[in-house]
């Protein structure tokens, strides 16, 4: 029994298993292109935002709650992103990332202070942030401009 | 002192009906085109698809779970019922009732296994949107000359079917909630999963009604859905659950099961829908509209929330 942790259990490994078993598959129905070094780049490339996402949104469901406001959050930082390029890179980051943390703390309050649950209190900052990023650009595309350094 | 308290007590029950009240109020004094009788029939119809997938919902959340499945069973619905009604009406109604108690049959077998019904729902999300773009080949299906129409446009003195439908199916599952013993055993699951199976409470069975009936209630919103448009279109319909959670949440259903009632979820959908019906007539930008909406649901859900913990001191949200 003290030699538990050399007895392999499937339950610990489930994850590594079902990502190998699907490794396996992909690598040959696609004749071994899965595992080329451009189209892991590109799967990296197309999750990265998720991934990154997901980062906060583990810490916030490790705690018992769900932030719904991310898809929104994406939406406004981003717009406050290439509405200030012009004032310079550092400039539009700190500013994004400043609203990123201004959404964060007022989900925090409606869930601590008003007492609303995090599902529904995110569901409305979700509503109100949306809003906000039509808002700011007037419901308009706004492009990045190419910036020569 | 005594007084006092009684009357703080009552305020706070009603709380909700008295927010209802104070928006009707405003909207009748300061929009002449909201107090026509047209217009409140036309809010009424629209509204009874969101009211008719809050009662699904409100009985999914009785039981401690969610339905996120709501916006991709209509989809599947309206195509389905698009492809079908060419077979003749009971064919029609028979065949998507059986699939959509299969549907709701196939979320509750995982989360009677454990699966968080929100990630379970999620999945049948993904299910029900591939299958309703698979049928339709990912284009709109154009409903056959009928009648069809009849059940959003169709009217009874002035009353739309659909709103009675709605009005009807409150009453059939209000009945359902309050008088029989499976109502009893959603509140008891509800409250406490443990508990009730102690006591004898079928919970696995208790469960599958829960899903069963809110795939139903997605069915037939998703049948008025497709007869207001006249068309079925397998991409649209995003973000329906959001709004029955919503308006469950309004009107004071506990995310955390056990309370909740559809009379109060119907004030819920009432001032979900009024408030979008009243920024319309008085002309604000859609755009500030998302922001006021959200506003004035964190306020509804806040006073709600005060309501219960002054009560039994529970937090509820």
């Amino acid at each position: 029994m003290q030699e538990k942790q050399h007895v392999f259990r499937v339950s610990e490994w489930r994850m590594l298993i079902i990502f190998t078993i699907m490794v396996l598959v992909l690598s040959i129905a696609s004749d071994g292109v899965f595992l080329k070094k451009s189209n892991i780049i590109n799967l990296f490339a197309q999750n990265a935002i998720v991934g990154v996402i997901t980062i906060g949104q583990f810490l916030v469901i490790v705690s018992g709650g769900i932030d719904l406001t991310v898809g929104s959050t994406v939406a406004i930082t981003s717009i406050m992103y290439v509405l200030f390029q012009e004032m310079g890179l550092a400039f539009s980051i700190v500013l994004a990332v400043i609203i990123g943390i201004l959404i964060g703390i007022i989900n925090g309050l409606t869930v601590t202070k008003m007492k609303i649950i995090p599902f529904i209190a995110t569901l409305i900052t979700m509503g109100i942030v949306r809003g906000f990023a039509f808002l700011v650009v007037n419901g308009r595309v706004i492009y990045i401009i190419d910036i020569e350094d | 002192m005594e007084k006092q308290h009684d009357y703080q007590r009552l305020l706070n029950k009603y709380s909700i009906y008295l927010i209802l009240a104070v928006m009707i109020v405003i909207a009748i004094l300061t929009s002449e085109e909201f107090r026509t009788f047209d217009n409140i029939m036309n809010l009424l119809a629209r509204m009874s698809i969101v009211g008719i997938l809050a009662i699904g919902q409100t009985i999914i959340l009785i039981t401690g779970n969610f339905d996120l499945s709501h916006g991709s069973y209509i989809a599947l619905s309206s195509v389905l019922i698009a492809i079908i009604i060419p077979l003749g009406n009971f064919a029609t109604i028979g065949i998507t009732f059986i699939i959509f108690i299969f549907l709701g049959m196939f979320n509750a077998f995982f989360v009677n296994r454990g699966v968080a019904s929100m990630i379970v729902t999620l999945g049948m999300t993904g299910i029900a949107r591939s299958a309703a773009l698979f049928l339709s080949n990912s284009d709109a299906v154009n409903l056959p000359d009928g009648n069809f129409g009849m059940l959003a446009y169709g009217t009874i003195t002035n009353i739309p079917y659909c709103v009675i439908l709605w009005l009807f199916l409150i009453l059939l599952f209000s009945f359902l909630l309050k008088y029989t013993r499976i109502g009893k055993n959603l509140y008891a699951v509800g409250g406490n999963k443990e508990s009730a199976r102690l006591s004898g409470v079928n919970v696995n069975r208790t469960i599958y009604v829960a899903f069963v009936i809110s795939a139903i209630c997605s069915l037939i919103a998703g049948a008025i859905y497709t007869s207001r448009l006249g068309v079925a279109l397998p991409d649209k319909a995003v973000g329906y659950e959001m709004d029955s959670i919503a308006a469950a949440v309004i009107g004071g259903t506990s995310m955390k099961g056990g309370v909740g009632n559809l009379g109060e979820t119907l004030v819920g959908v009432l001032i979900y829908g009024i408030i979008t019906n009243f920024f319309n007539l008085i002309g604000i930008n859609a755009y500030w509209q998302q922001v006021f909406k959200g506003l004035v649901i964190a306020i509804a859900v806040y006073v709600n929330i005060q309501k219960t913990i002054s009560t039994d001191k529970r937090k509820v949200g």
